[in-house]
């Protein structure tokens, strides 16, 4: 019993510092945001980095959980592309739904992305230029899952100029009734010319409103976005099952 | 000393289980068909509630502990709340149908328990069928989209079946997936049954 316990305790140690493991010390540091004083932890880990090729910088959102899975499915690839992944963590727990959603409910914290993508313009990417982690050339992505997903939408239309590529995986675009198409719908008229690759995927099991939404963004990016180049995948699973699938099509579809 | 301590207990402890099952081999019933009610608690993190029926059959063909179980179970989602504590907030999301068709089959065995209650527990395949069929209606949107998947995972089965004062047998079933896709995405399949026995 007393073996089993050692060796539960040595699976769990070993799972948890993963992701840890991956930072180089100095490679992850802590930012406040001016606008509303919240702090971040912001990580950074590289991959085949080297000075002749532009990088390839992926901002992930829910970086904790995501960025092990990321890091996998590069290595299964056997990719020789450089990569950044660059984590942006509130430094309080459970603060997502605030961070990422465009619109405040009354059953919780939320409606913080401008104010979240304000912090990622104003100050995350200055200080990672500064440090030398990105420059002009580098091929910058958004990524995120869930009401990530809807963060990454939501940057697509109001912050497009910081980045190149949008991955969106399972989006709950149902955020607020589906409050997002009312947001796309006004500014559509002036983001319409924008260029960009924008990667989307679900599941196919996954229900609450996820499809739906979907259905919905692709057949508008399609329809109203000409210059942007759209991938669109459904692959098997359901919200959280499809996640290494996707992630893997995507890593495909956006590494240069 | 402590170890004695210990191997004292442990012997008590197996010692009553024997006496125990020795006792209720001839009380085990060798045939037991459970019908009833169906909840997924799902409503406790998304605010759907599944609802359905259940049928499934205990069986053990030694008379003794070991028991096996087969059923189905059919439920759909009946109420999707429109505000929920979870920030789902789809007022204009309407379920036309989500419907889950569970096959299971189970091996496990009874433990020893009060004269007019047994207990069972099983290690369970559930091999399912999941369909759904949703509509979206907004000034903005207006979708109806459906799927439909065979999907597969295992957990425990636990039982629980008492005999009232009238003779009735009520049974309380409850279902847990460990293995499958994703733990979460499995969540959908756990299940309360509440119902009688044959």
């Amino acid at each position: 019993m007393r073996n089993i316990s050692i060796l539960l305790g040595i699976i769990i140690l070993t799972l948890s510092s993963c992701s840890k493991d991956e930072i180089k010390p100095g490679n992850i540091f802590d930012l406040s945001n001016s606008i509303n004083g919240f702090e971040y932890e912001i990580s950074i880990i590289e991959r085949n980095i080297n000075t002749s090729s532009a990088k390839n910088v992926v901002f992930v959102l829910d970086a904790d959980d995501l960025i092990p899975i990321i890091l996998n499915e590069y290595e299964d690839l056997g990719s020789v592309e450089s990569l950044v992944l660059i984590g942006m963590n509130s430094k309080e727990s459970g603060k997502r739904v605030r961070d990422y959603t465009p619109t405040e409910i009354d059953s919780e914290e939320s409606g913080k992305a401008d104010e979240y993508f304000r912090f990622i313009e104003q100050k995350v990417i200055p200080e990672l230029e500064l440090r030398g982690h990105i420059d002009s050339t580098s091929h910058k992505s958004l990524l995120g899952h869930s009401i990530g997903g809807l963060a990454t939408c939501y940057a697509f239309i109001k912050y497009n100029s910081l980045f190149d590529n949008y991955i969106a995986l399972s989006s709950s675009l149902f955020w607020d009734d589906f409050v997002f198409f009312q947001l796309e719908n006004e500014v559509r008229d002036n983001i319409s010319q924008t260029n960009s690759i924008f990667f989307a995927g679900i599941g196919e099991n996954e229900d609450f409103g996820i499809t739906n939404g979907y259905v919905h963004l692709t057949e508008n990016i399609e329809s109203y976005y000409p210059n942007v180049q759209l991938n669109s995948n459904k692959v098997s699973g359901s919200h959280y099952s499809s996640r290494s699938e996707l992630i893997n099509k995507s890593l495909n579809n956006i590494l240069k | 000393m402590r170890g004695l301590f210990l191997a004292i207990i442990t012997c008590t402890i197996i010692c009553a289980n024997v006496n125990a099952q020795e006792q209720k081999v001839d009380s085990l019933p060798k045939y037991t068909w459970n019908n009833g009610i169906s909840i997924s608690p799902q409503m406790l993190f998304v605010g759907a509630w599944d609802i359905g029926v259940y049928s499934n059959l205990e069986y053990r063909p030694f008379g003794n502990s070991f028991t096996t179980l087969v059923g189905v179970d059919v439920r759909n989602k009946w109420l999707q709340l429109n505000v929920s504590n979870s920030g789902l907030d789809t007022r204009s999301l309407r379920s036309i149908y989500s419907i889950n068709i569970l096959t299971y089959t189970g091996l496990g065995f009874t433990l020893p328990t009060k004269k007019k209650e047994t207990n069972s527990i099983y290690l369970t395949a559930t091999p399912y069928f999941f369909t759904f069929k949703d509509k979206v209606e907004t000034p903005f949107i207006n979708n109806t989209v459906s799927n439909s998947s065979f999907n597969f995972n295992a957990g425990l089965t636990w039982i629980s079946t008492k005999i009232t004062k009238k003779g009735r047998r009520i049974n309380t079933q409850f279902y847990i997936p460990l293995l499958g896709s994703h733990f979460l995405d499995e969540l959908r399949t756990m299940s309360l049954k509440i119902g009688i026995s044959i």
